[in-house]
């Protein structure tokens, strides 16, 4: 049923013969210049260049079709490059043309990325290899795609909005890399989205050069704001890649001069000029806003810790070959397989050992299957040791269920490392851990009634709060999905996106001012949102403090505390106290999130 | 060509999940049909799933063990009688996930609180954990294969309404705790064998449908 594929680096899993996710073919655009009028992805790299190195990923990764589009200016160069591969168009019309041509013919799913991108093959597997990913955009919030790359919004896994040169984004949450995925089933939405985006490209409506025009303001003044600060933030948050809502596009409002009046330092000023060629070539960009804007789904890969970078200059280029031998890609596979939305206690007692277990575990051969398997084993030897009722019992149930919850740690871990997703395995995961924690409910109120302190009424109410808190959490996830899915997109003749269109009206309707470019950089006014809305922003503005993300991570009692306190509480004390404990902790749980919720259901 | 999603009235109309995981059985969806449709029913919707669901915590709380098998009776067909309205009568769209919870706490407390007067809540303990099985089941099918359970299945499951009334029927005639333990069991057995089938038959199709992605606060 399966095939294995072997790759170098880290172990590599099966990939399913019938994948439906699976990509054949990768259009590479190698349009964009770089200083002096070279083309960017001929800067040189390694002894060969930047398109060289990106051609030889894409090949280790089993993309056989690979076509190449170009200017006349760049072809014969690229023609050096990628051999017979290669197509010429004279605008980014030509090149939008020749990718709905290309996603009308019949096939496996395609990449689009452009050509002078440098990244890790892990980043472009990430996204490529990933079945849980159908069409799919790889993603970052690093401070060095803050300054190169459009910015997209993303909720739930989801692009809902993204930006090109052409286009703006209301509220970013990270910027795009330039790498997308469109599988099979969305070449016909690609095809229809690039075609109309073609005749657009050819005589750009007003809208779109306005957005061009704001943008140019937007990067000068955000490099004038870099150089202010000195690029000190550029080290602390170079591997950052948690996706956040503060990643805004357009705080520039009133803090510094006009975006004409500011002096930058010529690097700094070739930079923008370099970058200011760049853009209006960014195909990628724009036709990602194309299959956004058409209701396609587009997932999301994130870049975790990679390298990535789309330099524009030589001296870019032997930079990034610099800092690229800074990474040791093993190490950052590892770490990023950790997941970012873990709470405190799996966070800070269980992962920074249990990756390690996870990276032995991948060496010796196991399936993250065969680990959640085990974890459930180890689960039910706990719950035994609890129905003992013995106090030696207590403890060595406590100490089995947080070998069992290590073990469960490390069978995600090792999928994300190895890159073994499953739906069954996401399945076992889920299903495996609700079983764990409820045998363990049952062997605690059997052990208690042996040692003659029944509390079963106690272990009922334990495991009807927890599964109604659950269902709230799961109910509260889809009907969010849901209304993602029928957000309306505006047409792609439009540079505002939804919720830019949402809010210019709002504005205009307030009578702040009319509804132009320049407004939109504009902060919301405060005063007039209602009571629900302020309230959430200001809970969400107190994240930022130390330590209260992982506060408010504790409050909502995710499982890695559960267990804890379960183990803790049966091995010191007895069932009783363990129950009232979970009881307590998750009460306060469920008047904690309960009130977010219904606050954020008022507020829509 | 306009580049805009179709309005959700226009797409193929797919039971939305918090309908899903209500796991409302044919009295529940007769009720709703009845009573609730098009918002006819003049009392809205979340006061009616609280009244329900909070009369069954109240007298779980204050009558408790020594609760008549009458009162127990009237308690179980208030629940079915307020929450079954819902099952056709929602409340505003934003609020919808406020249902399935309500629903699942009115159901499992019924149940605890009526095998309690019978001092059975072990077995009570029991027959809650086979539903729960069930429960997230149709909670992770829908996410992860984009099913919903065979008809058969269902109707074999009762339905919360159903099961509650079962449960009464079971402790008048004084069949506490054996029949629920035995119940307990055959639920789950099923569920669990229907469960494996259902995933043989879906990796040997090789499905690409629903989406599993660990989303935040919910994939623990």
């Amino acid at each position: 049923m399966t095939d294995k594929t072997t790759a170098v680096g880290a172990p590599r899993a099966a990939v399913p013969s019938g994948d439906p996710t699976a990509v054949a073919t990768a259009i590479v655009i190698a349009t964009a210049p770089a200083a002096g009028g070279a083309c960017a992805a001929l800067l040189p790299w390694q002894g060969a260049t930047v398109l060289g190195r990106l051609l030889g990923q894409l090949g280790e990764l089993g993309i056989g079709d690979v076509r190449v589009l170009t200017r006349p200016a760049f072809e014969a160069g690229v023609r050096e490059v990628a051999g017979d591969r290669v197509q010429v168009a004279e605008t980014m019309a030509g090149d939008l043309r020749a990718i709905a041509d290309a996603a009308g013919e019949r096939g496996a799913g395609l990449v689009i990325v452009p050509g002078d991108v440098i990244t890790h093959k892990e980043a472009l597997a990430g996204l490529l290899k990933d079945p849980r990913v159908v069409t799919g955009a790889l993603l970052g919030g690093g401070w060095r795609s803050r300054q190169f790359a459009f910015r997209v919004r993303s909720k739930r896994g989801r692009v809902i909005s993204a930006a090109s040169p052409f286009h703006a984004v209301h509220r970013p949450t990270s910027a795009f890399l330039g790498v997308l995925k469109v599988a099979a089933a969305d070449r016909p939405a690609l095809a229809a989205s690039a075609a109309r985006l073609s005749e657009l490209a050819a005589a750009p409506p007003e809208e779109w050069r306005e957005e061009l025009a704001r943008k140019r303001d937007m990067w000068r003044k955000g490099l004038w704001r870099a150089s202010q600060r000195g690029g000190e933030e550029a080290e602390e948050a170079e591997g950052d890649d948690e996706p956040a809502d503060d990643f805004d596009d357009a705080p520039e409002h009133d803090e510094g001069p006009a975006a004409e009046d500011i002096v930058l330092s010529p690097e700094d000023e070739a930079r923008l000029l370099e970058k200011l060629a760049a853009a209006p070539e960014d195909t990628t960009a724009v036709a990602l806003v194309g299959l956004v804007r058409s209701g396609t789904h587009v997932g999301v890969t994130r870049l975790r810790r990679l390298f990535w970078d789309r330099p524009l200059s030589a001296q870019a280029a032997a930079d990034a070959e610099l800092r690229i031998r800074d990474y040791d890609e093993d190490k950052v596979l590892l770490d990023s397989a950790v997941k970012a939305s873990d709470g405190f206690f799996t966070t800070f007692f269980v992962s920074p050992y249990s990756r390690y277990l996870a990276r032995w575990a991948a060496h010796r051969g196991f399936t993250p299957n065969q680990v959640t398997t085990v974890s459930l084993l180890i689960g039910f030897l706990a719950a035994a040791a609890f129905a003992t009722g013995e106090r030696w019992g207590l403890v060595a149930g406590a100490v089995l269920l947080q070998i069992a919850f290590t073990t469960d740690c490390v069978d995600g871990q090792l999928a994300r490392y190895t890159r073994t997703f499953s739906k069954l395995g996401a399945w076992l995961d889920s299903i495996f851990d609700r079983s764990k924690e409820y045998l363990c409910f049952a062997g605690l109120a059997i052990g208690a009634s042996r040692a003659g302190d029944p509390v079963w009424t106690l272990a009922c109410c334990a495991l009807i709060l927890q599964t109604a808190r659950h269902f709230s959490d799961f109910s509260f996830g889809a009907g969010q999905t849901q209304v993602i899915g029928a957000t309306e997109q505006p047409p792609v003749e439009r540079a505002l996106d939804a919720g830019g269109v949402a809010a210019a009206e709002r504005r205009a309707r307030d009578g702040e001012m009319p509804p132009g470019p320049e407004a939109r950089s504009e902060p919301e006014p405060e005063v007039e949102l209602p009571l629900s809305r302020r309230v959430l922003r200001a809970w969400h503005r107190i994240d930022r403090l130390p330590g209260v993300r992982w506060m408010k991570k504790m409050a909502a009692f995710p499982i890695g505390e559960r267990f804890a306190v379960i183990s803790l509480t049966a091995a010191l004390f007895d069932p009783r106290v363990t129950f009232i404990v979970l009881l307590a902790w998750g009460g306060f749980a469920v008047v904690y999130t309960l009130s977010g919720r219904v606050l954020r259901s008022i507020a829509r | 060509m306009t580049a805009t999603v179709a309005p959700a009235e226009q797409r193929p109309a797919l039971p939305s999940n918090a309908a899903v995981y209500r796991d409302d059985g044919p009295l529940s969806a007769a009720l709703g049909r009845a009573l609730g449709r098009a918002g006819r029913f003049p009392v809205p919707a979340m006061a009616l799933l609280l009244l329900g669901v909070g009369a069954i915590l109240a007298l779980a709380a204050f009558a408790g063990r020594d609760a008549s098998t009458g009162l127990v009776a009237a308690a179980v067909a208030w629940l079915v009688l307020t929450v079954g309205i819902t099952s056709g009568h929602w409340p505003k769209e934003s609020f919808h996930w406020a249902v399935p919870p309500l629903v699942r706490l009115g159901e499992y407390a019924a149940l605890a609180w009526l095998a309690a007067t019978a001092d059975a809540v072990p077995a009570a303990f029991a027959l809650i954990c086979a539903l729960t099985f069930r429960h997230y089941d149709l909670v992770y099918r829908l996410r992860h294969r984009a099913e919903v359970p065979p008809r058969w299945l269902n109707l074999l499951a009762a339905g919360w309404d159903g099961r509650v009334i079962i449960a009464w029927v079971l402790l008048a005639v004084g069949a506490l705790p054996e029949a629920m333990y035995v119940w307990a069991g055959l639920l789950g057995a099923v569920s669990v064998a229907e469960t494996v089938a259902a995933w043989r038959r879906f990796e040997r199709g090789r499905g690409t449908a629903g989406e599993f992605d660990e989303v935040e606060g919910e994939g623990e």
